[in-house]
């Protein structure tokens, strides 16, 4: 399986752009991980609340966060474990 | 459309996404492109293989093998289980740069679409044109990993075809001068609805290829193949049945929903829970298209071989899940006694429209309720629940029976493989960022 589950809170630097919102740089635990690309961005509604999904990548993993409309919160969902 | 032009002069584009659910995985995750992936419906090794990467058909892996089988033919392939609204999204933002190249935009399925550019462009070649552009910008916007194969042709037939010829990513431009080279080294079964026992039967014939057929004289194939020889010849020559597919969308003619049951399901005895999820899921769907359902049908297969099917025809015409739920479970329990499930299915058919009357037998005619008078307020309660799940989740509010399911991904959401609602997607939260 290339995913692993993680779901955990994370702190998110995001930059706003003109077209759209981009994470830059994200903490996990006690280290930050650069983010190099986002790749896709895809959204789902769970009731009123809309959730934004950043697929992104580093040089060495990639990464999906998600930040929630109504709460605000940003969660590391997954990773790749290739 | 501008309905105003000739047949001659129509034209018509047909777009297929390219490996799509795994050319949107490896959009999503660099570290999967150039290697072949299996997106399967379930991470199972009875899970079958719903779409594969470029390079997984490449080395032979297959839609439709068992996760097992595609390990055994291609052992270094990576499998990634499907995510419906991480493909419904990305469709949404490419079918959103159809839509600003004509007004009449076909979505065929999840990853095709057919585009009347009649009256937009003004010829093929303009149009071949303005798609290497539609082509550059799915990269740029969307995602640079996706590619598409185009069509473009006079008829839905033609483009479809012409889709087809160059895959991945190609572009092809179908016009009278060039369709007759075309078929003439076309494979019969390259065209759309010719499959191994049509071409059997036009070979016994003497039609080799494409061109024979567009050449065959019609009243033998009419004679021999009936309506569908008529058709095959009518497609080759350019000529569009009907309005062309590109009328205002009919309402469904059946909502339902299948499930392939895991053995833990039996062992937990959860069958009638992943019922009424079903159940409830098509109910919901009913109401969005404001329909009343005549009739339920269960299907149920058994582990060990076997199963049955039966249907329920409500007396009236009814949309609120209480009636669909009590149907449903009455169907389950007059022919289920407890034995291992391996698949579960609720179809919901024989739709009307909501009239408005009231109904004066209401006291007597209670369905789902065991009081007097709770007829009429079914509905009305059922409206009242999709309001808390619209705000709160599909969850938030559920059966009883449904509680220790509650969580579990059992009955996931899947993809439909079939013709889908132009007017907009039905998950409301996936229309681009």
């Amino acid at each position: 399986m290339p995913y692993e589950t993680v779901s955990e809170p994370v702190e998110v630097l995001v930059a706003f752009r003109k077209e759209r919102p981009e994470p830059m740089v994200f903490k996990w635990g006690n280290r930050y991980y650069q983010i190099r690309k986002v790749n896709l961005i895809h959204t789902e509604r769970v009731g009123h609340e809309k959730i934004y999904y950043f697929s992104v990548s580093d040089e060495a993993n990639a990464y999906r966060l998600s930040f929630r409309s109504e709460s605000l919160a940003w969660q590391l969902e997954e990773m790749a474990v290739l | 459309m501008n309905h105003g032009e000739s047949k001659k002069s129509r034209l018509v584009a047909h777009v297929d996404m390219n490996s799509y659910f795994a050319s949107v995985e490896q959009q999503a995750n660099p570290f999967l492109r150039g290697r072949a992936v299996g997106v399967c419906a379930y991470l199972h090794r009875y899970g079958c293989v719903i779409a594969a990467s470029v390079e997984a058909k490449q080395m032979g892996m297959r839609v439709g093998m068992t996760m097992e089988e595609a390990k055994e033919t291609v052992p270094s392939a990576v499998f990634v289980q499907n995510e419906p609204s991480k493909y419904r999204a990305v469709t949404s933002r490419i079918f959103s740069i159809f839509h600003e190249m004509t007004d009449a935009v076909e979505h065929y399925s999840i990853d095709e679409a057919f585009l009347d550019l009649t009256g937009w462009y003004r010829d093929a070649a303009e149009a071949g044109f303005a798609f290497s552009r539609v082509k550059h910008r799915i990269r740029d916007e969307v995602g640079e990993w996706l590619r598409c194969s185009v069509g473009i042709a006079p008829t839905r037939f033609l483009a479809k075809f012409a889709s087809d010829l160059k895959k991945p990513d190609g572009l092809t431009v179908l016009t009278p001068e060039n369709l007759e080279e075309t078929f003439a080294i076309a494979d019969l079964e390259d065209a759309w609805g010719i499959g191994p026992r049509y071409r059997r039967r036009l070979e016994g014939l003497g039609i080799k290829t494409l061109l024979d057929l567009k050449h065959y004289p019609v009243e033998n194939l009419l004679a021999v193949l009936g309506k569908p020889g008529y058709f095959l010849w009518a497609h080759v020559n350019g000529i569009e049945i009907g309005t062309g597919g590109f009328e205002a969308h009919s309402p469904p003619k059946t909502i339902g929903h299948s499930y392939c049951v895991p053995n833990r399901v039996n062992h937990d005895k959860t069958v009638e829970a992943i019922l009424t999820r079903l159940t409830e899921r098509a109910g919901r769907r009913l109401r969005k298209y404001g329909l009343l359902a005549g009739a339920v049908t269960v299907v149920v297969g058994f582990r060990h071989g076997g199963g049955f099917s039966d249907h329920f025809r409500f007396s009236e015409a009814v949309h609120d899940s209480f009636s669909l739920v009590s149907a449903v479970a009455r169907l389950l329990h007059s022919r289920w006694d407890g034995e291992s499930v391996d698949f579960l299915a609720v179809t919901l058919s024989d739709f009307s429209v909501p009239t408005g009357q009231m109904d004066m037998m209401a006291d007597r005619c209670i369905r789902g309720a065991s009081h007097p008078g709770t007829h009429s307020r079914a509905p009305l309660l059922a409206f009242s629940l999709d309001r808390i799940r619209d705000r709160h989740g599909e969850e938030a509010i559920v059966y009883g029976r449904m509680f220790k399911i509650l969580g579990r991904d059992d009955a996931p959401d899947r993809i439909g493989f079939r013709k889908t609602s132009g007017a907009g997607w039905e998950d409301a939260g996936t229309r681009g960022y």
